[in-house]
């Protein structure tokens, strides 16, 4: 067929290809220099702010905490507190915190760092500013600060000629005072917290809303460009106190990056680590694969997943209720099946990693439908409906929701599933469906490794229908929670004995199903080592929780 | 010509009024609180109360549909807090990947679907074109994310000839080429049954009885007048891929409109969710406009009284 035709066909076809390849060509690409000193990595999620005023997610705390420095942080190797910018003293009373900020600090446009920029940063994340949403998620986490109630003032703007909060002042120059209402034992922690960190406030000022876009911190990292969405990178901040010759030269991070396609990138040697918690799909893979099998590392954190009742209401304001379904669940079956074994079983409200858990607490409700039958029995229970609601967002929630629907219906309840798009929408009783529910699913990550994060976050009457979803309720469990969240710092040991106390109070009320703590794991390149304590750069994965990776060495590859 | 451009310009506008209701209603209805999932899990009351008045969610309904409404006609599809950036600007960022990736993968589908529709046609009945037909049925059966998945694995990863996935200059081949190939099987399709059915016309026989070669007549008598319902496909295809790669954007990370919709619909955010479909949906109708007055100046015989 060597026909002037078909050549003319062919060569149109021909044409319509080179027209389809230019065009592919065109398309300017993502940057990426291919040196051994670049760390690259992505997120299956949004990067969503390096605002401090608007943070709210882990994701954004990987970024934030290279780029930022708080006054206090977390001893990578100990998760204690330890001085970042400055050093502190607490008062005896527990009531006043003196900062005394290091000496010759800087943020990374040059300017030094100052009091009042300490004072501006504290004030600002109380409540945000003009240019934010309207008010900075952890703002609530700074409320006992003396003066917070007029300079928040119901989240209305301050009263005029105000500019801050009363109990935030500047005794001396490089040194902050933090007065308290009442003693916090975990105060230090709030001021470690990726809200606390220091803004410039002229930077902050400069930009306005697209403030994030040129966030300026004091960090070992500064912010070289961000294309919302697809890819940050971070290239070495020579001004940071915390600079070091040999950094890497480059921190690229994916963001959006699909499981499956991250697996791929990382198995080719692109990507330096995967960061979990890693979903199903992926770990089934890394237990095929001898290589991937060497590289996985996980730890059990500090994030708890359990069933709140509704106990404003019939049926689960009575104990055997409670009880009957704790003991109708197979936790150990969820353990299994919904997270392949990668969780541990939940004892008590407290996770392992916080001080105050009790150890002497095993297995309260070891599976036994035959029991929970005869407690539906005492309780007088006679089918009535009960209404589960659970996150209906991925497969795994959806799974467990039915593996325990089939469950409660085996020892007799007559539960119905009621699926939601994310957990955080039902939180206030009031607010979903008139509290219309009796059984939801819930998690907690911790904000900070301390037991009022959980005990009184989660179960005191204050938080009731907002984070203590179902509202449980005993007034013994509430006094010592309370009193142990204001003995001053240094009363450490009189919390734990405490906190123990209120955690064995709670088992006893079956206040929850206690289903399992969570695991994280990662995928670690062989090139990505522990760095020694003190040398070299650091990456923080996982800020507070897997230590050995917090700081890690790139090996030439 | 008058009247009926202004007929049309009516219903063009009533059309994307009602895509803004419909969608805007449905978000609503979406039992999800953007101030909670803006604040996450540990806010206060106090907090969320601030965040709503803010957003203005403590306003009526009506009078947030308006000011949507409003904004919109301004070319203004609002603010969307939980990426903090404008609708707009993320939508128009994420625009011209997807028309990119739709031309390139309609290429694909071309050079694939139009040589299989030819030889099928002109080999017809023989084993050639039983063997092309399977494939093609082939074609259409296999999903798009499967075809996807095995492209990456085997050509990106195995073989690590193109990227594995994102936004580069080679990156568009792959996400390209699983759209082509799906997509080719219609084409193939199409054009051997209009070819079958050119063949049998009074002018190619007229052109055989002259004893024009078999290429010339082919070439020149068949296919040409065969193409004429590829090409109403592919304006239709075109439109539909608009609209519609948002497997494909999820797989390869194209970070185009419907890797923006899928981000979207993860994280419940309910205006950027409106945004990608309003936009979407009123790219479509007025392409469809533009399509209808270009036939009235290029076709005579449509008449438009």
């Amino acid at each position: 067929m060597a026909s002037s035709a078909w050549k003319r066909w062919s060569m149109s076809v021909a044409g319509v290809a080179v027209l389809a390849m230019t065009a592919a060509v065109s398309v300017s690409g993502t940057a990426g220099a291919s040196t051994a000193q670049v760390i690259h990595f992505s997120f299956s999620s949004n990067i969503e702010t390096l605002d401090p005023t608007e943070w709210t997610d882990t994701t954004s705390m990987t970024p934030m905490q290279e780029i930022y420095d708080t006054l206090v942080e977390y001893d990578p190797y100990s998760s204690k507190i330890v001085p970042g910018l400055a050093t502190y003293q607490v008062s005896k009373d527990g009531l006043t915190y003196t900062f005394t900020l290091k000496k010759g600090l800087k943020f990374s446009n040059g300017n030094p760092v100052t009091a009042q920029d300490v004072i501006y940063s504290i004030n600002r994340v109380t409540r945000g500013d003009a240019n934010s949403s309207g008010a900075a998620p952890y703002g609530f986490a700074y409320a006992d600060i003396v003066g917070y109630n007029q300079w928040f003032n119901k989240g209305n703007p301050p009263p005029a000629g105000m500019t801050g909060m009363s109990g935030v002042t500047s005794p001396a120059a490089n040194v902050v005072q933090i007065k308290l209402q009442t003693p916090e034992a975990f105060f230090l922690n709030v001021m470690a917290l990726m809200s606390a960190v220091i803004v410039d406030p002229s930077v902050v000022q400069k930009y306005g809303q697209n403030y994030q876009l040129h966030a300026i911190g004091t960090g070992p990292y500064k912010l070289k460009s961000w294309n919302q969405g697809h890819q940050m990178i971070l290239v070495p901040n020579t001004t940071s106190w915390r600079y070091r010759k040999g950094e890497a030269q480059q921190i690229v991070m994916d963001e959006n990056v699909n499981p499956d396609l991250a697996l791929l990138r990382y198995e080719q040697g692109d990507y330096a680590f995967l960061l979990g918690p890693l979903p199903s799909e992926v770990y089934a893979k890394i237990l095929s694969s001898a290589t991937l099998k060497s590289q996985y590392h996980n730890v059990t954190e500090n994030g708890i997943v359990y069933l709140a009742f509704n106990e404003t209401k019939a049926p689960f304001n009575n104990i055997y209720m409670r009880q009957a379904v704790n003991y109708a669940v197979n936790k150990q079956l969820l353990i299994k099946d919904i997270t392949n074994g990668r969780a541990a079983l939940m004892t008590q409200m407290l996770p392992p990693g916080i001080p105050g858990y009790n150890k002497s607490i095993k297995n309260p409700f070891p599976y036994n439908p035959t029991l929970a039958k005869s407690l539906l029995k005492k309780a007088g229970y006679h089918g009535q409906q009960i209404n589960f609601i659970y996150p209906s967002n991925t497969s795994d929630h959806i799974r467990t929701a039915e593996i325990i629907q089939t469950e409660l219906k085996a020892v007799g309840m007559n539960v119905t599933l009621q699926g939601t798009s994310q957990v955080g929408n039902y939180w206030p009783l009031e607010d979903n469906a008139k509290g219309n529910w009796n059984i939801a699913w819930t998690d907690w990550f911790q904000d900070y490794p301390d037991a009022q994060d959980f005990l009184y976050n989660l179960a005191s009457t204050d938080a009731c229908g907002a984070t203590n979803v179902g509202c449980y309720n005993n007034s013994l469990f509430e006094q010592l929670v309370t009193d142990a969240d204001a003995l001053p710092v240094h009363d450490q040991a009189q919390r734990v004995i405490d906190y123990q106390q209120a955690d064995k109070i709670a088992v006893q009320d079956a206040a929850w199903v206690y289903l399992y703590d969570e695991w994280n794991d990662d995928l670690v390149q062989p090139w990505m080592t522990p760095a020694a304590k003190g040398k070299n750069l650091m990456v923080y994965l996982h800020p507070i929780l897997q230590p050995e990776y917090q700081m890690m060495n790139v090996k030439s590859h | 010509m008058g009247p009926y451009i202004i007929r049309r310009i009516f219903w063009t506008i009533v059309t994307i009024w009602a895509i803004l209701t419909v969608t805007y209603f449905i978000a609503y209805l979406v039992p999800s609180d953007p101030a909670r999932l803006i604040a996450g899990q540990h806010a206060s009351a106090a907090t969320l109360a601030s965040i709503r008045r803010a957003l203005g969610l403590n306003r009526p309904l009506w009078y947030r549909y308006l000011t949507f409404a409003n904004q919109f006609i301004h070319g203004n599809l609002g603010y969307d807090y939980i990426m903090r950036r404008t609708v707009s600007g993320q939508v128009l960022q994420a625009a011209p990947l997807t028309f990119y990736l739709a031309l390139v993968a309609v290429c694909f589908e071309l050079i694939i679907g139009i040589p299989i529709g030819i030889v099928a046609a002109v080999k017809r009945y023989s084993f050639v074109d039983n063997l092309l037909r399977f494939i093609s049925i082939l074609g259409i059966s296999m999903p798009t994310y499967w075809v996807g998945s095995m492209l990456l694995l085997l050509i990106g990863f195995k073989l690590g000839w193109l990227p594995l996935g994102g936004v580069s200059p080679a990156g568009v081949i792959l996400p390209a080429l699983s759209v082509g190939i799906t997509g080719s099987a219609f084409y193939a399709r199409i054009l051997r049954s209009a070819t079958l059915e050119t063949m049998r016309m009074d002018y190619v026989r007229t052109a055989r009885a002259k004893g024009a070669k078999e290429s010339l007549i082919l070439f020149k008598h068949t296919i040409r007048n065969s193409l004429i319902p590829v090409v109403t496909y592919l304006g239709l295809d075109l439109g539909a891929l608009l609209g519609g790669l948002i497997v494909t954007e999820y797989i390869f990370n194209w970070s185009g409109l419907g890797f923006l919709l899928n981000q979207a619909i993860g994280q419940d955010d309910g205006s950027l969710i409106m945004g990608v479909t309003l936009f979407s949906a009123s790219g479509i109708v007025i392409m469809n406009f533009v399509v209808d007055l270009a036939y009235a100046f290029l076709d005579p015989r449509v008449s438009y009284s």
